[in-house]
């Protein structure tokens, strides 16, 4: 059990650093090769093409056999998604890596806050949800405090 | 420099949101099905965006800008999400979220050594609380669930 953990804990780490490596390299791309837009677009399609060939044949299954009127939901996702990656890139092109990614990593707890608003009775807001969000509060302004000095 | 903050702020927002629907559509389509189709959605988009508004400098980038397009999607969409999505399965959603949101610091190192990006005391502080902010939350999700 808790070899499964700690292999669980390597993938998660592995991953935080794959986000940053992803971030540094987005960063140096918006300054040498090509306008923001163009490289959220063109590595939201390269993404693509990788999960789908991972996920295809579950995938396919899965789209023929959910109605149509089911997709407004995931379109509005998809939109909402492209608009992240989009601005993501766009801040990457007008501040640097270290302002960035912290303020990027809010979204979970900005989730949080919209689920609690939009979908009632799923999400619930605690004290350390008030708690959480105080901090991350606390360290944008010291962010934008930094930005001044 | 406030721009940068304001945009970044407008991308977390964009996730947040991408992840509220993302939730809503899993209770009517299984989760691969609603992974590709949101991703198709969001290339078809932003690509008709791009195509739209900087045509004339797609069509004159070089092989090796595909190659580097290549590899940030690689790293992100591979490299990032799918592990993120095993050590879900492996440590649970609350606990693995906290880690990865632990990427600022790695962010932090990286753009120090590789873009000779500054920080100063505020900064550090500042992910520190986000960070802990988050991962306070995570953690209070773990208890919910």
């Amino acid at each position: 059990m808790n070899s499964i953990k700690n292999i669980g804990l390597l993938y998660a780490v592995v991953s935080a650093f794959m986000y940053s490596l992803a971030a540094v390299i987005g960063k140096q791309l918006t300054e040498d090769i090509a306008s923001p837009l163009v490289i959220s677009s063109f590595s939201l399609f390269f993404g693509l093409i990788v999960t789908f060939l991972v996920m295809a044949p579950k995938a396919v299954k899965d789209i023929a056999q959910t109605p149509i009127k089911n997709w407004t939901t995931i379109i509005i996702a998809g939109l909402c998604s492209s608009c992240g990656v989009m601005f993501y890139f766009f801040s990457l092109a007008s501040a640097p890596v270290v302002v960035v990614t912290p303020i990027i990593s809010i979204y979970p707890l900005i989730t949080i806050v919209l689920a609690f608003i939009f979908l009632k009775g799923i999400e619930t807001i605690s004290f350390r949800t008030i708690l959480g969000t105080l901090l991350v509060i606390t360290g944008i302004i010291f962010i934008l405090f930094g930005n001044g000095n | 420099m406030i721009t940068g903050i304001l945009l970044s702020i407008c991308a977390a927002l964009g996730f947040a949101g991408s992840a509220v629907f993302i939730k809503l559509s899993l209770q009517k389509i299984p989760y691969s099905g609603a992974t590709i189709m949101s991703l198709v959605v969001s290339a078809l988009f932003s690509l008709s965006v791009a195509l739209i508004m900087h045509f004339e400098e797609i069509i004159t980038l070089s092989p090796i800008s595909y190659l580097w397009f290549a590899i940030v999607g690689f790293i992100t969409f591979t490299g990032g999400r799918s592990l993120q999505y095993l050590a879900i399965n492996r440590m649970g959603a609350a606990r693995s979220s906290s880690l990865v949101a632990c990427s600022p610091f790695f962010a932090a190192i990286l753009a120090v050594i590789f873009l000779g990006e500054s920080i100063n005391i505020w900064l550090v502080l500042g992910t520190v609380f986000i960070v802990s902010g988050v991962v306070v939350v995570s953690l209070s999700s773990e208890k919910n669930e």
